[in-house]
Order: C-alpha cells, then sequence, then structure tokens
C-alpha cells in the first residue's frame, strides 16, 4: 500500500523517513477507516484543486491534521487512555486536562470529531459513511441534531475511534451535546460521561454583564469535573496546571497571531480554505497539533510575509473584504467558492479580539469560576446578543467591506440568532450583511450552485458599492 | 460608434425558460422566451439566434453579451457573466427608477431585493433549500390538481372561501391537495390558499430586506394574477408588474453590459 499513499502523504510534507518510521501506525489507520487506493488520489485532487499547496506551511498543516488522525486512530492501540471532548471547546480545557494528565500517564486527549471533520472531510471526502452510520444509529438530521455529533457516533459506531474512557459532555453552548452524549453511552459500551451543565439564557442587552449565579453555577460544575477527573485519573487540576497548560498552546498562538498580521495585507495573501485548517487546531487537539502545527504555521506566516513584501494576493487589491462566521470544517469547495467568487476573508468570527474583561476574575474565589467568567464574557457561551455584542464590538476596529454570516441551520443557538445578526449589524454598524444558511460539517445539506449565487451577487453589491 | 449606437445583449438562462433581450441605445430590439428544456447550452444557442433572426442581426453586431440565471456560465458565447440579483435590479431600475424593491419569483427560487436610485442592489434575501416560494411550487401543484399552470391564477381569484394551506413543502403540500380534493373542496378555493401560502413565504423572506415603496414584481411567476393579488394581500402595498415580467433579468444583463461599455 505505500505506493498508494506517498504521493498524498508527501504533498501533506511527510518525510521520506517518517513514512518510512510511521509505515506500520499509517497503513492501520487507513485500513481502519477504509482508505483505499481510490481515495488517496481523489485526496491528492482535493488538495491540489482547493487549497494553496504552493505553500509549504499549508502543506505541514494538512500533515499536522493526518498525524492527529493517526494518533487518534491508534490512541488504543497504543495504551493510551483516551478522554473526549464537545466542541466548541471551552478555553484550554483539552490543554489543561493535557497538562495534568502528564503526571500520571499516558493520555490522548481531543475533540475526535473535528479531527475526523478536518481530514475525513476536508482532505478525503469521505465522510459521508460516518454520517449516515451516526443518522442509523439514531441521530436523524432535521432533528435541531448538529450534524457534528452524528459523526462522533458513526466514528464509534463503525470502530474508526477508539470508545473513550471518558467522554466530557457539555452544554454552556448547546445542550444537545450532552442528549447525543447519552446516547453514545447507551450504545456504546456504557464509556462514563461528566456532564457540565450551564445556562446561556440571558435578557436581550445583558451582556458583557450576567447574572454572578450563572457564574457561581457554571464554576461549581467545572470544579466539580475537576474533582471527577482528580477520583477518575489521580490527577489535579488547579491554577498552576492551567497557567502552564496556556503555555503549551503559546507556540500556536504565538505563529497564529503572528500570521494574522499577514491578513491585514491588501491584496489578501491566503484563501479562506486555507486559513480554515488553521482554525480548529488548537480548538481540536492536545498533541502533536501544538508542537508541529505551531512550527507549520510559522513557516506558512514567513511565506505570506513574504507575498505581502512582493504585492502577491490570492485576490487582486480593493477586492470587498468580509468577516465571515464560520467556514466549513468538512467542504473546501466551499470555502474556496467565497474567494472564487472575489471576496477576500481577512478574518473570522471566532478569531476577533474579545473586548477587555467589565471585572477583574479575582473577584471570583474559585478557579472554576474564574475560568466561568472569561468563558461567559467572549459571548458565545452567554447568550445570542452576547454573541452578537461580541461581534459588533470586533467589527468596530476592524476595517471591512462586509459581513459574511455563514451559520450552522441546524446549530439551535446560530440558528436563532441569525436574523438579529443581521438586522443589528446593519442597523448598529451599517454593514452590509448576507446570511447563509449551511452546515459545516455535513455538505448534503445544502447546494453549491444555490449559494454560489448569493455569494456571487453579495461580491457584486460589495465591489459596486466600493467603487 | 457612439454609446447610443452600441448594440448589446442580456441572455438570462433560468431553470424553466431561456431569455434574450436584444438593446440599442436604451431600446429594446427584440425580446425572446423559449423553454431551457435539457441542454443549456442549446437552449442558450438557439434563443440568442432566434433573437437576432427577430433584430435582422448577428452575433457580429453585438459588441457586449452578459450571461445570467442559474446557466449563466454555461454561455459560451457571453462576455460577461453577473447574478439574476444584479441584473434583475437594473432591469427594473430602467423601466421604473422609482422602484425600490423586486420581488422575483422564478422556476427555481424567489428573491427579495432591494435597489437604489442607481438601479443597484443594496439588500437582497433568497429562499433556501426548497421549492416553497417558487414557480416549481405553482406547477406541481397545479399538476395535482389537473390545471394549466398559465390559468391558475385566474382561477384562484374565483375562490370565495381560500383554503388553509399547512404546508409550503412541496411534497408535503401535494398531499394535502389530494386530501382537500378527497373531501370535495372546490379547485378554486385550493388554488387561492395555495396562492396565499405562497405569499405568506415570500413576504417573510421579504421581512429580512424590508419591502420598500414601490415594489415591483418580475420573473416567470408575475404572469400569474393571482399571486400579485396575493402578495398584495399579504404584504399590504401595491405592487407593479412589468409588462414582459419574464425578460427583466435578460434586460438588466443588456443594460449592464451597455453601462461597462460605456464606464
Amino acid at each position: 500500500m505505500t505506493t498508494e499513499y506517498h504521493e498524498l502523504l508527501t504533498l501533506c510534507g511527510f518525510e521520506p523517513d517518517e513514512i518510512q518510521q510511521q509505515r506500520h501506525r499509517i497503513e492501520t489507520t487507513f485500513q481502519r477507516l477504509n482508505l483505499v487506493a481510490g481515495d488517496m488520489d481523489r485526496a491528492v485532487s482535493r488538495l491540489r484543486t482547493y487549497f494553496d499547496i504552493e505553500l509549504k506551511g499549508v502543506r505541514k498543516v494538512l500533515g499536522t491534521w493526518l498525524k492527529e488522525l493517526i494518533d487518534l486512530v491508534m490512541a488504543r492501540d497504543e495504551g493510551k487512555k483516551l478522554i473526549y471532548y464537545g466542541y466548541p471547546p471551552f478555553q484550554y480545557m483539552g490543554l489543561v486536562i493535557k497538562k495534568a494528565s502528564e503526571a500520571v500517564g499516558d493520555f490522548y486527549i481531543a475533540c475526535p470529531e473535528v479531527i475526523l471533520c478536518e481530514t475525513l472531510g476536508q482532505i478525503f471526502g469521505k465522510l459521508n459513511p460516518v454520517l449516515e452510520a451516526g443518522e442509523a444509529g439514531g441521530l436523524a438530521p432535521g432533528h435541531a441534531m448538529c450534524s457534528l455529533l452524528q459523526i462522533k457516533d458513526g466514528a464509534l459506531s463503525l470502530g474508526f475511534i477508539p470508545a473513550p474512557d471518558l467522554s466530557i459532555s457539555t452544554s454552556y453552548f448547546c445542550d444537545m451535546g450532552p442528549k447525543a452524549d447519552e446516547l453514545m453511552q447507551y450504545k456504546h459500551g456504557g464509556y462514563p460521561v461528566e456532564f457540565v451543565d450551564s445556562c446561556m439564557d440571558s435578557p436581550w442587552g445583558e451582556w458583557p454583564a450576567y447574572d454572578p449565579q450563572r457564574i457561581h453555577y457554571l464554576g461549581q460544575q467545572l470544579e466539580q469535573l475537576f474533582s471527577a477527573l482528580q477520583d477518575r485519573f489521580g490527577f489535579t487540576i488547579d491554577e498552576t496546571i492551567w497557567t502552564e497548560a496556556r503555555k503549551l498552546a503559546g507556540p500556536l498562538y504565538a505563529a497564529t497571531f503572528r500570521l494574522n498580521k499577514s491578513l491585514t495585507a491588501d491584496p489578501l495573501p491566503l484563501g479562506a480554505a486555507d486559513a480554515q485548517l488553521i482554525l480548529n487546531l488548537p480548538m481540536g487537539c492536545t498533541g502533536i497539533a501544538l508542537k508541529e502545527g505551531a512550527e507549520a504555521i510559522e513557516i506558512m506566516a514567513e511565506e505570506l510575509e513574504k507575498r505581502v513584501e512582493t504585492g502577491v494576493g490570492v485576490l487582486p487589491k480593493n477586492a470587498p473584504r468580509v468577516l465571515m462566521g464560520f467556514p466549513s470544517f468538512v467542504d473546501p469547495a466551499l470555502n474556496r467558492l467565497i474567494q472564487d467568487v472575489g471576496l477576500a476573508v481577512p478574518v473570522h468570527t471566532t478569531l476577533l479580539t474579545p473586548p477587555p474583561l467589565p471585572e477583574s476574575p479575582k473577584t471570583y474565589k474559585t478557579l472554576g469560576e474564574k475560568r466561568s467568567v472569561v468563558a461567559m464574557h467572549g459571548g458565545l457561551y452567554h447568550s445570542s446578543f452576547g454573541w452578537i455584542g461580541r461581534i459588533k464590538r470586533g467589527l468596530d476596529y476592524t476595517d471591512l467591506d462586509g459581513f459574511l454570516y455563514t451559520y450552522q441551520y441546524s446549530c439551535r443557538p446560530l440558528t436563532c440568532n441569525s436574523k438579529l445578526m443581521k438586522e443589528y449589524v446593519e442597523k448598529e454598524i451599517k454593514l452590509p450583511t448576507l446570511l447563509l444558511d449551511m452546515d459545516m460539517y455535513d455538505d448534503r445539506n445544502y447546494s453549491a450552485g444555490a449559494l454560489q449565487t448569493r455569494l456571487e451577487a453579495f461580491a457584486e453589491m460589495l465591489k459596486t458599492k466600493k467603487k | 460608434m457612439t454609446s447610443k449606437q452600441l448594440i448589446t445583449a442580456g441572455i438570462d438562462i433560468g431553470a424553466a425558460t431561456a431569455k434574450v433581450v436584444i438593446l440599442k441605445g436604451g431600446k429594446i430590439l427584440s425580446a425572446l422566451v423559449i423553454p431551457t428544456g435539457g441542454s443549456v447550452k442549446e437552449a442558450s444557442r438557439l434563443v440568442m439566434e432566434k433573437a437576432l433572426g427577430e433584430a435582422q442581426l448577428s452575433l457580429d453586431d453585438i459588441t457586449s453579451v452578459v450571461a445570467t440565471g442559474y446557466g449563466r456560465k454555461s454561455v459560451d458565447f457571453a462576455n460577461h457573466v453577473i447574478t439574476e440579483i444584479s441584473c434583475h435590479a437594473r432591469g427594473v431600475n430602467l423601466l421604473i427608477p422609482s422602484a425600490r424593491s423586486v420581488i422575483d419569483i422564478g422556476g427555481q427560487d424567489s428573491k427579495v431585493i432591494e435597489v437604489n436610485d442607481q438601479g443597484r442592489v443594496v439588500n437582497f434575501a433568497m429562499n433556501d433549500k426548497c421549492a416553497a416560494g417558487t414557480g416549481r411550487f405553482l406547477e406541481v401543484m397545479a399538476t395535482v390538481l389537473g390545471t394549466d399552470i398559465g390559468e391558475i391564477g385566474s382561477l384562484s381569484l374565483q375562490g370565495q372561501k381560500p383554503c388553509q394551506i399547512s404546508n409550503t413543502c412541496t411534497v408535503f403540500a401535494e398531499s394535502e391537495m389530494v386530501s382537500l380534493r378527497a373531501e370535495g373542496e372546490n379547485r378554486e378555493n385550493i388554488l387561492a390558499g395555495i396562492h396565499l401560502a405562497m405569499a405568506h413565504r415570500v413576504a417573510i423572506m421579504g421581512n429580512t430586506v424590508g419591502l420598500k415603496e414601490e415594489i415591483v414584481f418580475t420573473g416567470g411567476v408575475a404572469k400569474n394574477v393571482g399571486m400579485k393579488m396575493a402578495l398584495q394581500k399579504r404584504i399590504g402595498k401595491e405592487i407593479r408588474v412589468p409588462e414582459q415580467p419574464q425578460i427583466i433579468g435578460a434586460l438588466g444583463a443588456a443594460a449592464i453590459g451597455a453601462q461597462r461599455l460605456r464606464a
């Protein structure tokens, strides 16, 4: 099988000796995922069509995702204990657990569904069997059920990924994760689940203020999780561990910060499909992505700086610049389409800098409470108004021509606030806004042709306005 | 050649019909509509040939061809490709400069467009995912009721007690039609209910843009007088329909072609 995957892995920045050394792990992973020669060819074709593979940094990031996939699939075979967490993750939570676990053993900690999106979805275009297995298992589409959860269930059902030693299921953003985890717990051998409950129900206009009771409650839930991890695995999470864990991601964030500076240039040096690859590295992984992902992004940042110096861009100068809601995690064709219609995406909503905290976290006593304040202030876990307010403040200091609010149609929190988002941004910031109803995790739920007309019309509208 | 003498063509390849407008100095030399059929390329070639023949011109006489509609990328003789949203806005502005909102309902989609005094798009919304609120929805309902698509609008106006249609999903609404017929409901009342249900869908979409007067209704479905009345009833504002609502996209495309040449 070596020759079948050699081209793909080489394209993804694997060194020849690395392929040789990892041969058993690579082949076991691909066999387990039913990835055959035709899949390798399709993956190569997808990468050449949709990604900026002239950039070594892009190739290396793609390689980092493949290495994460291999580590995920092989974790149980290699004697590791597995802890999964949900998406969107509580900031630094995976890293903190990773750091704390180092004291007691070998753990693999990740959000597996995100890794599968970025690899079986983005790279191989072979996520449908996983989604279908999730549907067959009870997570039917159109039942207010995020397709990301179908991926997790489907991958467990197909034996693509091992059942975890613990799943951390969180409802500070959406309560469907815990519902789905309960179902999966029942179906897949009764693996343990720790539920972190919260409440994101707030009156319109409250953010950035919040009811202290909500902080106490979420803080207490996090403290319960820390205790459960101590009881189950014997490691401790405290302020020191939290600080050290943040340092683990330091190189990754520093590299991303460096790269982001190039994205302020006109012409824009990087397309939306390539930028998407970076977004989830610190959110979905705690393993090899921290080191190799950081190195890959540093390479990409350096390459982009050269493009900026020489005036090279992926779009002509003066192309309309838009803030994008959420890129697709699985469909590079859709992300690429945004670039192809002439829209430059210098930033995604999730990368907007949050406003400064109005109140010091030190006024709260426990670690859980202090982290809850930060999370609540980020907006996404607060309320619809919180998320809209956070984006509005981000837009205030970002030079943009429009707002492309791509959102997950089956995500209850995001669907609910989409109309509010358009109205509020257009009224308060006078920024033209296009709502693009799509599915970030399942490309069967939209028609690329219909989306193309909307995107092209939006680009035409912004170009005309810019003139 | 001065700008007044420039001859431009707009070609709008829709899901149901292919349209061409040939324009010279703001005057329509020819306008033609044919069914799109199975081949977009063939339809685009055929409709252009016929329109040129009507105007007694050849393709060499045309300075610029602008293609629009869902099949716009398949028109291999086009000089420019522009979305139907921009073209409908420009086409309406050419005919009715005071128009500020356009409702365009075609075979496979519907749109609400806010347009400024220069014929530029300010805002727009488009139907998502399904056939609710499109010409296809009406076609299916006409077939179920055994009625010609060209007659359903006027028949709907004869309905004295419009039926309450719960479903705007084309498939579910089809079975609802069957049930209503089985219950002995008359065709006119069913059709009146269908038109109101569809107007309701379009009005909801219009709310996301904000319907501002004057409102102009374009696209093939605008020929349906029942739909115009249902929309007026639901929106509560007067709606104007151009003489040839189907050709507005092609007209706008031809006008944009002329505008680009002058720039």
